[in-house]
């Protein structure tokens, strides 16, 4: 074999990429990763990682200014918005290193540059010498692949006659690394990354603005996990524009101007979160004939495309776009090339978390889309202002609720707000991925206390049908 | 002391019996050897003698009542005596007449069968009742493999289909029964897509209104070859091979031999008998042919036997000449006469119907050219003999009448490719063209 043949090219380095990749060179298979930009993606570099590392801090920040509910007193206290920020970069740089270490034990081939398909089994690569942070080889030239994987991801999209100047009209990508806060901000869009952002810059003390063009922030949730989010976050001063579509988003002398459903937001910044378009113009899928509907590439449940040794995974498929989606997906994937059985997956299980304070998590369907798909519906509810451990963290918000079929018992959707839900929500996937009921998940004991002790409160309800087996 | 009668196990496969019917009335008299009883396989029926003379006392069983081996089904003695009620939960262990019954198989179908003298360990008994297993069926390991223990129940437990708490409470809820499922998940186990998958399947297709004459219950053997038939045209990957045979020496060959044996073996050697031989020959030749498809594997097979359909007053039967390979034309022909004549007298034995490798099914004593038959499943493939009619061919470029006959190889496509097939059709053709050939590729007698 050459130096230049492959049994699998992935293009991307995403979580999906790097994870198909892994599990492809696992099953023995000799494999090439292209990344134009930075090995983690998205994800690791300029998402999911950094966020979270900024959110940890806005915590505390959020619970020293409840000093005095916990009995502790300070003078002069000092918030450096750029240590938090310094962290967020350690954090991330440290986990793309991983990723790198881990191409290198898996004996991954890692090209640094712009991948474009010439044909289904050739790769053009153009070396990105300035794309440092992918520390791979520098090459440019065609590699030849029996199977492709295609995982080059999404970038922000805009709202139609804004343009993004990266310096007062921003997107998350700028966003992550602001220095420091902006003394206030107007925020379109209110999904999990605007919220998350909103969270942090309010903590930090930005007088923070969400325009969200539905009736309820976080538009994708159940109704009543957007009401009480929007509870607490007006608690925290921040105002929140609904039902609110963006008209314009001007500069102005000092700072931008949002116009939206004829009111004025002026403020110091602009951050635009409505949403993803996938990344699948400019990679040569026309000089192959993969099929795309509205944007995403359009693949069958083992992610294979309509060329059959072309996959495609991750946001670029633009099913879910969630990293430990991408990462399903592309172990589907290379189990499907290694001929290995594999399961396809079940959206309806996928987790999808929110880590503004309180944390929002779920899973499946919300209350309004089971009822419209004409399931015959139930609802269970559990609060944690009856949870002592709850009570002891100072979490009293917030709340779990399950809805179900009633006639079969099948775990339909699960919503929950409150403290460290996230953690908490891996439960009910594993219960509906095994196709469990609530009556098993209440018949297994959950340790007295704990905030896990509400997953089986919420499940515990005997009725007057069905609740006999 | 009265006779106990019970269902004989007669062949390694056979478990269960249907009773056909009751020849003899309760109480009536009986002398040994006359025949009492009339029960059914899925293969075929065979009646049960009384092996002493006496009265009989039937048990509680009636026709269509299915009963596993060795079950006492009735006893035999004096007026006075009864069928023991207690039999009837009995079944009968190892018999000392061992004419026809294999002590290996009953030794296994009586533990199987016997729930009573299972021994099993508090534990295991409790663990067994708690999940509603019959301990006989567990595999013991405990005390020498004579005893089970909780292990075994736990083991036996864990083989058992399994099914996700949703499927099972929607398989009640709409009235169906999981346990006859395939299942897709995990490790087989039955999900709720596998219950909605049964729920989408099209129901049984109503038939129209119009007046039947007779009906004709598809059981027993009528049952089978409804089933087999459809499995088979529907999972096969069928082609079919036409091949025209010259069988002039061939008919030359089988009315001498007729002449010279028949006297000396009682019968005279038929067509079948010299097809079967000469087909069990090529299959040695050719053993790509002699396979089956299992799930994972094509499985060439050890022994070339030789099925032969025929017809039957209830059906189609096909009695298998076993290793045909390695018996001479007289062992082969004689073994076959006898297949036939148990076979149309209705007793044959379930072991004369199963086993075989390759099926000979000749429709040519109809006046048919020929056809194409349904391959015998799990076999690769079947060869349909037409009749032998005599035809205007070319011979050195003149037209001479020959006697000339036309085979059909129906092969599964997903086991044998069609030029190796060709080839094994070929090699038939020329042993029936020139049948001396027999001569060099015959086997040693066993």
């Amino acid at each position: 074999m050459s130096d230049h043949a492959f049994d699998v090219i992935v293009i991307g380095g995403g979580p999906g990429g790097y994870e198909a990749a892994l599990r492809a060179a696992q099953f023995g298979m000799r494999v090439g990763l292209v990344e134009r930009e930075f090995l983690g993606g998205v994800c690791l570099n300029i998402g999911c990682i950094p966020t979270k590392t900024l959110l940890r801090n806005a915590e505390i920040v959020e619970l020293l200014h409840r000093g005095k509910e916990f009995g502790f007193s300070f003078e002069n206290l000092r918030l450096d918005y750029e240590i938090a920020y310094t962290r967020s970069r350690q954090v991330s740089d440290r986990l793309v290193q991983g990723v790198q270490f881990l191409m290198q034990v898996g004996k991954i081939d890692v090209f640094q540059g712009v991948a474009k398909l010439r044909s289904a089994t050739q790769v053009d690569v153009t070396f990105m010498p300035e794309a440092t942070a992918v520390n791979g080889k520098k090459f440019d030239g065609t590699l030849d692949a029996k199977n492709i994987i295609i995982a080059t991801g999404a970038r922000s999209r805009s709202i139609p006659g804004v343009e993004i100047d990266g310096e007062r009209i921003i997107t998350y990508r700028e966003a992550i690394h602001l220095r420091q806060v902006p003394q206030s901000i107007a925020i379109i869009g209110a999904g999990p990354i605007g919220m998350e952002l909103g969270y942090v810059f309010r903590c930090y003390g930005s007088e923070v603005t969400l325009i969200e063009m539905m009736p309820n922030i976080l538009p994708l949730e159940d109704e009543e996990s957007s009401a009480e989010v929007a509870k607490a976050f007006d608690h925290l001063g921040i105002k929140l524009l609904t039902n609110a579509r963006v008209e314009a988003v001007i500069r102005t002398g000092e700072g931008v101007q949002v116009r939206a459903n004829g009111q004025i937001v002026n403020t110091e910044k602009a951050l635009v979160a409505i949403g993803f378009l996938p990344n699948s113009e400019n990679i040569g899928l026309e000089n192959v004939g993969v099929r795309v509907e509205r944007g995403a590439i359009v693949t069958d449940e083992n992610m294979r495309t309509n060329v059959p040794n072309i996959f495609a995974i991750g946001d670029v498929t633009a099913k879910l776009m969630l990293a430990h989606v991408a990462s399903a997906q592309g172990i589907v994937a290379a189990e499907t090339i290694a001929g290995m059985q594999t399961i396809g997956l079940d959206y309806g299980a996928v987790p999808r978390c929110t880590f503004c304070h309180p944390q929002v998590a779920s899973m499946g369907l919300t209350e309004k889309q089971a009822f419209a798909q004409g399931y015959q519906v139930k609802i269970d509810r559990f609060p944690f202002q009856a949870n002592g451990k709850a009570l002891g963290l100072g979490e009293p918000d917030g709340f779990v609720k399950v809805v179900s079929d009633a006639r079969c018992g099948e775990i339909l959707g699960v919503h929950m707000v409150g403290p460290d839900v996230t953690e908490l929500l891996p439960e009910y996937v594993l219960a509906r991925n095994q196709e469990l009921t609530l009556h098993e998940i209440a018949r297994s004991i959950h340790a007295h206390p704990t905030l896990s002790e509400v997953l089986a409160k919420v499940a515990d309800r005997p009725t007057f049908s069905g609740g006999r087996t | 002391m009265a006779k106990e009668i019970y269902i004989p196990k007669l062949g390694q496969t056979m478990e269960q019996a249907t009773i056909a019917r009751w020849l003899v009335e309760d109480g009536a008299q009986v002398s040994e050897g006359q025949p009492i009883l009339e029960v059914e396989t899925d293969k075929a029926n065979f009646g049960i003698e009384a092996n002493a003379s006496g009265y009989l006392h039937v048990g509680p069983y009636k026709k269509g009542d299915v009963l596993p081996v060795l079950t006492v089904v009735a006893v035999i003695g004096k007026p006075e005596d009864k069928f023991d009620a207690k039999l009837a939960k009995e079944t009968k262990a190892a018999k000392e007449d061992g004419e026809t019954i294999q002590a290996q198989a009953i030794a296994i179908a009586s533990v199987a069968a016997d729930v009573g003298r299972v021994f099993a360990s508090p534990r295991a008994r409790k663990l067994a009742a708690e999940n509603g297993v019959n301990l006989a069926l567990v595999t013991a390991t405990g005390g020498d493999g004579q005893r089970v223990v909780e292990r075994d129940v736990l083991t036996y437990l864990s083989a058992l289909p399994k099914v996700t708490p949703v499927a099972q409470r929607l398989a009640t809820v709409v009235g169906l029964d999981w346990r006859t499922l395939t299942g897709s998940g995990a490790q087989g186990k039955v999900t709720k897509k596998d219950v909605e998958r049964q729920l989408a399947a099209p129901a049984p297709t109503q038939l129209s209104g119009v007046e039947v004459v007779e009906r004709v219950p598809l059981e027993g053997v009528r049952g089978i070859i409804a089933e087999r038939m459809a499995a088979s045209a529907h999972t096969t990957a069928r082609v079919t091979l036409f091949m025209e045979v010259d069988t002039t020496e061939f008919v030359t060959m089988r009315e001498r031999l007729k002449a010279r044996v028949a006297d000396a073996w009682g019968f005279a050697p038929g067509y079948s008998d010299l097809l079967a031989k000469i087909v069990a020959t090529a299959l040695r030749q050719f053993p790509y042919m002699n396979a089956r498809l299992a799930p994972d594997a094509i499985e060439r097979l050890a022994h070339i036997n030789v099925g032969m359909a025929i017809d039957t007053e209830r059906g189609l039967l096909v009695p298998v000449i076993r290793d045909a390979d390695k018996k001479n034309l007289r062992q082969l022909s004689a073994e076959f006469r006898e297949l036939v004549g148990r076979a149309r007298a209705g007793k044959a034995m379930p072991d004369d119907l199963t086993g075989g490798t390759f099926t000979i099914t000749n429709l040519g004593m109809h006046d048919v050219l020929a056809f194409t038959p349904i391959i015998n499943l799990p076999e690769a493939a079947i060869l349909g003999v037409g009749c032998i009619t005599p035809k205007p061919v070319v011979r050195e470029e003149q037209v001479v009448v020959r006697q000339m006959l036309l085979l059909s190889l129906v092969f599964d496509h997903r086991v044998v490719d069609g030029a190796p097939a060709a080839r094994f059709l070929q090699h038939i053709k020329a042993l029936i063209e020139e049948p001396y050939l027999l001569v060099a590729e015959m086997g040693g007698a066993p």
